[in-house]
């Protein structure tokens, strides 16, 4: 299946051949924290493993907690403060590395300790059912022609959308600076705002827009995945000729100064909690893609995503 | 009549005993819950989420309907018993409602607040019942240009009702307009007067500074200047419930409110807070008692009651026909559909009539368990009051305490909340009205937000607010409200100079 | 909806107020500060409206409006103090009360992470007491108590809410 690198396939076999030890010592009263309100991504995605980790009897028990605050980064700071605390995790995502970034926050991503990338979404660009553009390249052909009269809606400044928004630009040669994109605090408006014939184009992660496509009240004209996904009939961006490939994904972290022991510990109960049957039923009834990549594999995939969305944020104006 | 004919199926399904009794749990905690200041319907519903994952989506979604109703109902308590709104819908509330309950008319206020509810939840659910397709096609068209034009009614009307005089209260408002700056400008991503903390990257949450402003400002402000002389608890005056008159003046603010509520909830971002203040600044021009308001008018609770829970009618719209969350409860409810793999939107009625049917008929049925539950509550409620000053304060204050702390878990709103305590006190002390304040709070960044996207989706023609007919006719309004009563103003007087 | 008449001219109100005149001095400030602050927030991505127009807007109508309190209060014009039911505008103002409140209030705020939520809000709760003249020592310890502890147990186990148990932690 996964190539495991041998660094990890050595630490990991030490550890199995300790794992009743270690694992049954350290692996209790795992807390996590979900850096967002209750009822938000994070909060679901930290719900969600809880309740596979204590099913499975993987880890028992599992504590959720909440540290709301600007996108994630108060809760990131908070992380830095449980230096070394094996038994804690928080849940993260492109969303927070987009704050790090933007908020000019204080601490980032590079000292903590890495678990997992678990599920994401792609993205999806619509146009309203009556719009004269039929795929993505009628709807370039008008932006480069026009940047500023052809409007895009979505989501607030700096996050996923509007990332795609700027990358798309690139693609399609229009500046990412005076492109009109259109934020909305969320909330549906984005929505609203193409239903109701307000912009010309709208952005956000599929299952926002899923009921509205499937109605025929809006056109799909691109997803954001590298290739086409089962169950979406929605063309990529990718086969039209823009090269992206942009997930809203959520993952998992755990402190920095955390022992290598302690990580491959919490790296197995997130595989073991991955490959079971629960976990594959909660990702069918929540539409969430998976996109499992734990280990170094991560570590690395965590370094490239930040030096990428530096790079989009650069591009679009808000990061100098 | 095929609505009717799938209503009745859907009673079929809500009227299981199980279905009633989940209904029944819903109703109670949502009432619970909306008493407490800071927990809402939507976070309740959230921590709910994991544990209902094993109930039947029928059964979960009856109960969450009840939570969402319940919240309203139980929101308008503590405005009126201790002057601590709850959420934002219910800040008009207090302003009459605890000043009736002041007066020893505790139980009065809340039994219009419940009856006021029970009527607008009842009318909304059946607009909702029978109309809620056209309704959501029309609430989409609303431009942001319009909606801004009608945050500026709000702001001309409620400067012109609160406080004796013009100059403090726009300063109030200036203030809440000032705090509701704070943070993150999520059209930009650049954060504005956040003074180098991170936990004023996301705004001050408007439950901050209600409660600093209404309950510890006013704790802060009684202690120094206590009555000694009179007896340290308030006298229940005057019977449990509603007298002849009580109804003869609530039941058109009622329907009034409700005609107000619904299609504000309808229309994304629109809200219960705008409703609730026009509202208030009509019943307050209508009544027949004008020299009651500001003393505790029983208009002044039932007509924005009365809208706040229309209004959350309303926000099921375009949650169940377009899958369109238009308030943090709507986007949680929609939250809790996808746990079930279910998408609100067109098709829903379709592939899900059983579930969806279920609900809308459960919502009658809450709506029937809630009055039956909150009317003989009114007088038992009222009699909180009875408590001697010294821990009946002491308790507002502990009770907004954990309301704020328990927003994010951080001492950091506890300061916030001391702050905007003392300014509650300077203000009271110095005259200036609390509410323009927190209507500049809540509204400010509405307004704001809107316009810009006006203008941004416009790419920049300013005429899109004169070109557009419902946002040029509201703006009209808006220049007639601000030029009409100075000039009818200096006519009167210029006749009484004539006619002495 | 009449603008109030300003106070008559008796000859005991004629005086300037110095604390009026601070608290207009105050909101003035207030808005200049906001406009210098208005000033330094950047433009950000591409938009028609920046985020600095709203600032300004708001930062120049304050100061205006702090202004026009100014000139009022130099006039002579003096606030009246709100009145509540349970106040009595004629009762020596009692600043030390509200002192207390206050006090306890930061001092349970500050105190909430370490000794947890129980014992942080019954110091919040015995101070209000105590400001609102309340003498009975016994009973004031044990309804603080008592209010916290059912508040913390409804929020936690009842909401499923986590709040710090501090030093009773184990216990509860």
């Amino acid at each position: 299946m996964k190539k495991v690198p041998f660094q990890t396939a050595l630490s990991l076999a030490l550890l199995t051949a300790l794992a009743p030890l270690s694992s049954a010592q350290s692996l209790n009263n795992l807390r996590i924290m979900a850096p967002a309100s209750p009822g938000g991504g994070w909060d679901q995605t930290s719900r969600a493993i809880q309740t596979v980790l204590q099913e499975e009897n993987l880890v028992k028990p599992v504590q959720v907690f909440n540290v709301p605050g600007a996108g994630g980064t108060i809760g990131l700071a908070q992380l830095y403060n449980a230096k070394g605390d094996g038994n804690l995790l928080m849940t993260m995502g492109l969303v927070m590395i987009g704050a790090i970034q933007t908020n000019n926050s204080k601490v980032d991503l590079s000292r903590v300790t890495p678990i997992a990338r678990l599920t994401g979404e792609y993205e999806v660009v619509v146009v309203p059912a009556a719009s004269p553009y039929k795929n993505m390249k009628d709807l370039a052909a008008a932006w480069k022609a026009n940047p500023g009269g052809v409007a895009f809606a979505g989501g607030s400044a700096g996050g996923t959308d509007h990332m795609l928004v700027g990358l798309l630009a690139k693609e399609a040669g229009v500046d990412p600076r005076k492109m009109n994109y259109v934020p909305f605090s969320g909330g549906g408006e984005t929505l609203a705002a193409v239903l109701g014939n307000q912009v010309a184009a709208g952005v956000a992660g599929y299952g926002e827009f899923e009921a509205q496509i499937k109605a025929g009240k809006l056109r799909a004209i691109g997803i954001s995945a590298p290739k086409r996904q089962t169950g979406i009939p929605v063309p990529t961006l990718k086969e039209q000729g823009y090269n992206i490939d942009l997930a809203n994904w959520r993952g998992i972290v755990a402190p920095p100064g955390i022992s290598a022991s302690e990580k491959a510990a919490l790296v197995a109960a997130l595989d073991k909690m991955h490959a079971s049957k629960a976990w594959k039923d909660i990702l069918t009834t929540r539409n969430w893609t998976d996109l499992y990549l734990s280990g170094s594999k991560f570590d690395v995939y965590l370094k490239v995503e930040a030096n990428r969305t530096k790079g989009i944020l650069k591009d679009i104006g808000l990061v100098k | 009549m095929d609505a009717l004919h799938s209503l009745f199926a859907g009673f079929e399904t809500a009227l299981t005993p199980l279905n009633l009794l989940w209904a029944l749990v819903g109703v109670t905690l949502g009432t619970l819950v909306g008493v407490l200041p800071g927990i809402g319907p939507a976070l309740t519903v959230a921590l709910l989420l994991p544990v209902t994952a094993k109930l039947p989506p029928v059964s979960a979604f009856i109960m969450f309907a009840g939570i969402y109703y319940g919240g309203m109902f139980g929101g308008s308590t503590t405005s009126i018993l201790l002057n601590t709104p709850g959420e934002s819908s219910s800040i008009i509330t207090a302003l009459e409602g605890n000043k009736m309950a002041r007066r020893g008319r505790a139980a009065a206020a809340l039994a219009t607040a419940a009856i006021g509810s029970f009527v607008a939840g009842t009318i909304g659910t059946m607009l909702l019942t029978f109309a809620a397709p056209a309704i959501a096609d029309i609430a989409v068209q609303i431009p942001p240009s319009a909606k801004f034009a009608l945050i500026m009614l709000a702001f001309v009307t409620i400067s012109a009702t609160f406080g004796g005089s013009p100059l403090r209260g726009l300063i109030s408002l200036f203030v809440g307009l000032a705090i509701g700056l704070v943070g993150t400008d999520l059209q930009s991503g650049q954060s504005r007067f956040d003074l180098g903390r991170p936990e004023l990257l996301d705004g001050i949450d408007f439950i901050t500074v209600v409660i600093g402003l209404f309950a510890i400002g006013e704790t802060l402000y009684v202690a120094t200047r206590l009555r000694k002389d009179k007896g340290s608890v308030i006298k229940l005056e005057g019977g449990a419930s509603m007298s002849r008159q009580d109804w003869r003046r609530s039941w058109k603010p009622w329907l009034r409110g409700t005609a107000l509520g619904f299609p504000f909830g309808a229309i994304p971002a629109g809200g219960a807070e705008i409703p609730t203040f026009l509202s208030y600044t009509l019943e307050k021009r209508l009544t027949k008692h004008p020299e009651e308001f500001g003393k505790g008018a029983i208009e002044g609770v039932a007509g924005p009651e009365a809208a706040n829970n229309a209004s959350a009618a309303g926000v099921l719209v375009p949650l169940l026909t377009l899958g369109l969350p238009t308030s943090a409860t709507a986007a949680i409810l929609l939250a809790a559909f996808q746990q079930y793999g279910l998408q609100p939107g067109p098709l829903l009625f379709v592939t899900n009539g059983d579930l969806v049917w279920g609900l809308i008929a459960s919502l009658y049925i809450g709506n029937v368990m809630l009055l039956a539950l909150n009317l003989p509550l009114a007088p038992i409620w009222a009699r909180l009051l009875l408590i001697p000053r010294p821990f009946l304060y002491a308790g507002i204050l502990v009770f907004s305490t954990v309301g704020v702390y328990s927003l994010n878990n951080s001492v950091f709103d506890l300061f916030l909340l001391a702050l905007f305590g003392v300014l509650g006190y300077g203000m009271r002390r110095f005259d200036f009205p609390v509410t323009p304040a927190i209507i500049g709070v809540i509204l400010g960044p509405t307004a704001e937000a809107q316009f810009r996207t006006a203008l941004q989706q416009s790419n920049g023609d300013f005429s899109i607010f004169a070109r557009q007919p419902l946002t040029a006719f509201i703006l009209i309004v808006v220049a007639l409200a601000l030029i009409l009563p100075p000039v009818l103003r200096a006519r009167a007087a210029r006749r009484a100079t004539a006619a002495p | 909806m009449t603008d109030v008449p300003s106070p008559p001219p008796s000859t005991a109100r004629r005086g300037i107020s110095a604390p009026d005149l601070l608290v207009a001095l105050g909101v003035t400030l207030l808005g200049a500060a906001l406009l210098l602050g208005s000033l330094k927030i950047p433009f950000g991505i591409n938009a028609v409206v920046g985020p600095r127009v709203f600032p300004l807007i708001v930062s120049v109508g304050m100061t205006a409006l702090g202004a026009l309190l100014t000139v009022n209060a130099l006039r002579g014009d003096r606030a009246e103090p709100a009145a509540e039911e349970d106040t009595d505008p004629d009762a020596p103002v009692n600043l030390g009360a509200a002192g207390i409140i206050l006090g306890g209030f930061l001092l349970g705020a500050v105190l909430l992470p370490t000794l947890g939520f129980v014992l942080g809000t019954a110091i919040m709760y015995f101070s209000v007491a105590y400001a609102f003249g309340e003498r009975r020592w016994g009973l004031m310890v044990f309804v603080a108590l008592a209010v916290a502890l059912v508040t913390y147990l409804v929020f936690t186990h009842g909401l499923g809410l986590t709040l710090p148990p501090g030093v009773l932690k184990g216990v509860l």
